[in-house]
């Protein structure tokens, strides 16, 4: 599990070395699926980090566009 | 003393001073002198003290009654006005074309008859330079253009005459501006020409002062007309306190040809109280179409900044699922490929091996041979150390064979017979218990050397 307390530019960055060692064909079949699962896991984590941002942002955007 | 003198009544003695002064004097000079004393006569006529002080003490050297009678003064006053953009009046230093009078009764005076206004808007213009350098020698020039006007000037001090015409332009320009902006006016009144002008204007700043908090900006403002007095925004102490003034000052005193002190000092300057107004509107709409902006770029940037987050996320994703399809793939070849090739590789092995067991064998053959040509010295006593080992192994199987011939002789039953034991038979089969013997039985009882037949009762 991703921890709640990880930042999203940290899980990034994770996923980021992920991508990174799977492109130099550094791991091996076992290392790379449990690696995929960690990315997975990540990139949910980012998405629903993002996606509640992006609520209360548009909450925010909402409100002072209403004060127009 | 002369005895023998004529003596003369008052009237006389003026008379001949009248006369002496036509007789000597040309018809009239240019004077320079400043006037201290002004008044118009319902009449139409003007009547004037003028004065030369000294340049140093201030102290007064010479002073002159001087008249303009109402036919000059219709159009001196005017064409003086229009010329200088000031009136004629108290302080200004002029230059006029003077007819020497002498009157039996009213004595000395000068009937001026033109007036030059160059001359006044040259000393003007010296004492505003005499009074910019000392603002400037004294450091104020420039404080109150150094101030930061309030981003929403919506509170403003004005300070101007209820009854201009230039103050009832300024209100209703402001109060029925286009954006319906809620400005605060409080208007500090004071004289806005004449004499006491330049004391009213600086005792309304320092109202002002008192309640600064309370404003964002004071405002100057008076209608503007040809022949307005601007003497006293000239002055060095109505500037020195403008320009120390904590709030920004705006001016809009309704002139068009030259700019006063009091201009130069303040924050702003502009021609009329209207453009005043027009200029604060402007202020509070940009500071709206600034706020408006603001919100919209921080919109429009954090919208960008959800989409690119959500884009890298997605690439992220495709990414690693290309790249690790891409690996799994690389194997599966990798297998495939090692799977094809395992039959011959294997066959391959065999020849290889195969060679090798014969050079194997080879060796080994050779190893022995040698090994058995070293020994072969060894094998007659080894033959005999066999031989003997051989006959010790017969002699051993011999005894045991002995022994054991004679443990098959005692477990024979003929031998146990022939102790004095017998075998009961009952019916052919060998009897081990009373019980196997019915009635009726025939008993077979075997002895070592012969049988004996019985048969039981019924």
């Amino acid at each position: 599990m991703v921890k709640k307390t990880i930042k999203y530019s940290e899980a990034i960055k994770e996923v980021e070395e992920i991508v990174n060692q799977i492109e130099s064909n550094e791991l091996d079949i076992d290392e790379l699926t449990e690696k995929i699962r960690r990315a997975s896991e990540l990139l949910r984590f980012c998405k629903e980090k993002l996606h509640s941002a992006e609520q209360e942002i548009n909450n925010i955007i909402d409100e002072l566009q209403d004060e127009n | 003393m002369q005895t023998k003198a004529k003596t003369y009544s008052l009237f006389e003695l003026n008379q001949l001073v009248k006369q002496t002064i036509t007789e000597q004097l040309a018809d009239s000079y240019w004077v320079i002198a400043e006037i201290s004393e002004l008044k118009e006569h319902s009449s139409g006529h003007c009547y004037l003290e003028l004065i030369q002080k000294d340049e140093d003490s201030d102290t007064i050297r010479a002073r002159a009654r001087a008249t303009i009678w109402a036919y000059s003064y219709r159009m001196l006053k005017p064409y003086f006005a229009s010329a200088t953009g000031r009136s004629l009046s108290q302080g200004l230093k002029v230059m006029v074309l003077a007819q020497v009078n002498f009157h039996e009764v009213y004595g000395y005076s000068l009937n001026i008859t033109d007036i030059e206004p160059t001359f006044t808007i040259g000393d003007i213009e010296l004492r505003r330079r005499e009074t910019i350098n000392r603002l400037i020698a004294d450091g104020v020039y420039d404080m109150n253009r150094e101030l930061t006007l309030e981003m929403l000037p919506f509170r403003i001090a004005v300070i101007s005459s209820p009854q201009a015409a230039g103050y009832v332009d300024f209100l209703k320009q402001l109060t029925q501006n286009r954006f319906g902006y809620p400005f605060k006016i409080t208007l500090f009144n004071a004289l806005m020409q004449g004499r006491d002008a330049e004391d009213s204007i600086i005792t309304a700043l320092a109202n002002i002062n008192k309640v600064k908090e309370q404003f964002d900006l004071v405002a100057i403002v008076r209608g503007g007309g040809a022949t307005a007095d601007l003497s006293c925004f000239d002055s060095y102490n109505l500037a020195n306190h403008i320009a120390q003034f904590p709030l920004p000052v705006i001016t809009g005193i309704g002139h068009d040809k030259d700019i006063t002190v009091a201009d130069l000092v303040a924050y702003k300057t502009l021609k009329t109280p209207t453009a005043v107004a027009e200029f604060i509107i402007e202020q509070a709409n940009e500071a709206e179409n600034y706020f408006i902006e603001l919100r919209e770029r921080l919109i429009a940037h954090a919208t960008d900044f959800l989409e690119t987050s959500k884009d890298e996320l997605m690439q992220y994703a495709e990414k690693i699922k290309l790249k690790s399809l891409n690996t799994i793939n690389q194997q599966k070849n990798f297998l495939t490929h090692n799977w094809a090739v395992l039959p011959s590789t294997s066959r391959l092995n065999v020849y290889k091996n195969s060679v090798n067991l014969k050079n194997y064998s080879n060796l080994i053959h050779k190893h022995l041979q040698s090994y058995l040509m070293q020994n072969e010295e060894n094998i007659p006593k080894l033959s005999k150390k066999l031989e003997k080992a051989a006959k010790q192994k017969l002699i051993q199987a011999k005894q045991k064979e002995t022994y054991l011939a004679k443990i098959v002789e005692t477990l024979d039953p003929k031998n146990t017979l022939k102790k004095g034991f017998t075998i009961t038979r009952i019916n052919g089969k060998t009897a081990r218990s009373v019980n196997d013997v019915g009635r009726n039985a025939t008993i077979t009882t075997q002895f070592h050397d012969g049988e004996v037949i019985s048969r039981t009762q019924n």
